[in-house]
């Protein structure tokens, strides 16, 4: 049975327009009201031990499809259920089968020591002090923060401060953990070694992610599922390694060449560069198979090397929304 | 038994840190006793004044040592949960609350015990503070034993009322974009009848009636100990403060669920 199961889910907000300038007295006499759809039916599953991005550009859906599933806000219509809860009527009973992080809010106290905070959240989420004790030192070890335990959390980078948060988040075991941006801010190691933790922890705790992110860099490395929105509607939910498949129809290629180019043509492929040895083009696909471009330039030239590339996945993410827009 | 037992270790634990938190910055704290002793200095310079340039000893049957004492009584509720107030305003305002409505237990309930959790170590280094202040300049008014326990009762409920009064006035947030002006117009119009610059006890008969009944002055009954020093009459605040405590957390509940599902928190 799935473990997050989602059925029509719809919120929408409704926001007072005030004028600008001057004219802003008016609107404490007349509101003028505009309803926005942030999420638009939207309905999937998922199940125990999977990882899953939600992605989406700003103002997507993204964060508040998760603060719904965390029993935050209300839904305006439709039904979800979280570990076998719903998580706006039964939010309590449900918050002991989640962790949450979410990446731009801290749920540590500033002045006191992420030990403090941890003890607090042991007995917020009932734990016998033994459990809590090992499960501590075990996620202790894991992310490695023994050595900035006892300093208050405004005194720690953003790096450390970040590993408390999931710390705090994983301490009652939880079967399913949500994390809102859980890499903003943070530099190219702590990025990766938060990566590398929260994908072990999926494979020892068999522990289901569902992640929110800008970083695509989160979502190959973690994720095996994707699902983009957009303007509040669904619009890809795939294994991440087919979003790459499906939606590369443009190819590089890098070619270096034993003589000095010169002249160099060649029909339905676009020229990015021409040097004096080497050449970078772009396929596309859907124009032009890669078979012939290949063997046209094995004919035609004497090749010292050659390199054929995908787009990032940042491009491809980038091309679905401005299709989506379009 | 068990599952009873593990919840009050949650609210003990939510105290304990509540109390951490109290001291992490030593220097708020002791600004704070300082600017407080800074205020009823300055009520122990002017009413000993005003009596003697008009040659009063007492008014309506208090002496100016009581009128000083009956201000700083208020003076210490004020210590009390004005920091909830901002605290909860500012977690609805700004989606802070996000953090702690994901987590298994009564929002309300926690801010309720994180503001009461205070309250013991508070009362009792507040209460040194007037002793030590107004005891040795003044010295300390006579007390009845009924006024003694009275005293600390409506001190106790007093609290507990004052901190329903912050959270109601908080979470008007759910609805308005910054509720200060609801909270700066209530606390003002309070001023004039909860006895925080003129003791009640020398005003006019129908605005100690008006401080009787309106919800917003009972949490500073306290200050009326020594205009109301009967049994009868210290039970009838007493009983006034429980009514408005339980209509208070009434309204207050009713509220939130109906606030709670207006929350809006924009995304990342």
């Amino acid at each position: 049975m799935p473990q997050i199961i989602l059925e029509n889910l719809t919120k929408e907000f409704h926001l007072k327009i005030k004028k600008p300038g001057a004219h802003g007295w008016k609107s404490l006499f007349q509101n003028e009201k505009k309803i926005i759809s942030a999420v638009d039916q939207i309905s999937f599953t998922v199940d125990k031990g999977e990882t899953v991005a939600l992605i989406g550009p700003n103002g997507a859906g993204k964060s508040t499809i998760i603060k719904m599933l965390t029993g935050i806000l209300f839904p305006t219509s439709g039904t979800a259920s979280v570990a076998g809860f719903s998580p706006w009527q039964e939010r309590q009973k449900m918050a002991f089968k989640i962790g949450t992080v979410f990446g731009q809010k801290s749920q540590l106290s500033f002045h006191l020591p992420a030990i403090d905070s941890f003890r607090l959240f042991g007995r917020i989420y009932e734990l016998d002090d033994a459990v809590y004790e090992k499960r501590l030192q075990e996620l202790v070890t894991i992310f490695n923060v023994q050595e900035f335990l006892g300093q208050p959390l405004r005194k720690l980078s953003l790096g450390q401060r970040m590993r408390c948060e999931i710390i705090a988040s994983l301490l009652h075991n939880p079967e399913i953990i949500f994390l809102d941006e859980p890499t903003i801010g943070l530099d190219v190691v702590a990025k990766r070694e938060l990566r590398d933790v929260l994908r072990s922890l999926n494979k020892q705790w068999n522990t289901t992610i569902f992640l929110t992110s800008h970083d695509t860099g989160d979502i190959e490395a973690l994720c095996k599922r994707t699902i983009i929105i957009n303007y509040g509607k669904m619009i890809y939910d795939d294994l991440t390694q087919n979003l790459q498949r499906k939606y590369i129809t443009i190819k590089r290629i890098y070619v270096r060449f034993e003589d000095k180019l010169e002249g160099f043509q060649m029909q339905d492929v676009t020229i990015l560069n021409i040097g004096r040895y080497g050449v970078s083009l772009e396929v596309d696909t859907s124009k032009r198979n890669i078979r012939s471009v290949l063997e046209e330039i094995i004919r035609k030239y004497s090749i010292v090397d050659i390199n054929i590339e995908d787009p990032s996945l940042e491009e491809i993410i980038s091309n679905i929304y401005q299709k989506a827009n379009e | 038994m068990n599952n009873w037992y593990k919840k009050l270790k949650k609210y003990q634990e939510i105290i304990r840190i509540s109390n951490n938190e109290m001291f992490a910055s030593p220097g708020n704290f002791i600004g704070r006793i300082v600017i407080f002793c800074l205020r009823i200095s300055l009520f122990g310079i002017i009413y000993p004044y005003v009596f003697k340039s008009s040659n009063l000893t007492s008014i309506n049957g208090i002496s100016v040592i009581q009128i000083v004492w009956s201000l700083a009584l208020v003076q210490i509720i004020y210590q009390f949960s004005r920091k909830t107030y901002q605290d909860i305003r500012d977690e609805i305002m700004s989606g802070q609350i996000e953090t702690k409505l994901n987590k298994p237990y009564s929002f309300l309930n926690f801010v309720f015990v994180d503001a009461m959790g205070k309250m013991p170590i508070q009362a009792i280094i507040y209460a040194v503070t007037i002793v030590l202040l107004l005891g040795t300049v003044f010295g300390i008014p006579h007390f009845t034993f009924v006024q003694i326990i009275g005293l600390i009762i409506l001190f106790i409920l007093g609290v507990i009322l004052f901190t329903l009064n912050m959270i109601l006035l908080a979470i008007c947030a759910f609805w308005m974009e910054n509720p200060d002006p609801v909270y700066w117009i209530i606390g003002k119009l309070s001023w004039f009848v909860n006895g925080t610059f003129i003791p009640l006890a020398i005003l006019p008969a129908s605005f100690r009636t008006i401080a009787t009944y309106f919800p917003f002055s009972a949490p500073f009954f306290l200050g009326r100990i020594f205009e109301i020093s009967t049994l009868t009459g210290i039970s009838q605040l007493i009983i006034i403060q429980l009514i408005w405590i339980v209509v208070f957390a009434f309204i207050i509940k009713y509220l939130y669920r109906l606030g709670i599902k207006k929350v809006s928190i924009n995304g990342g």
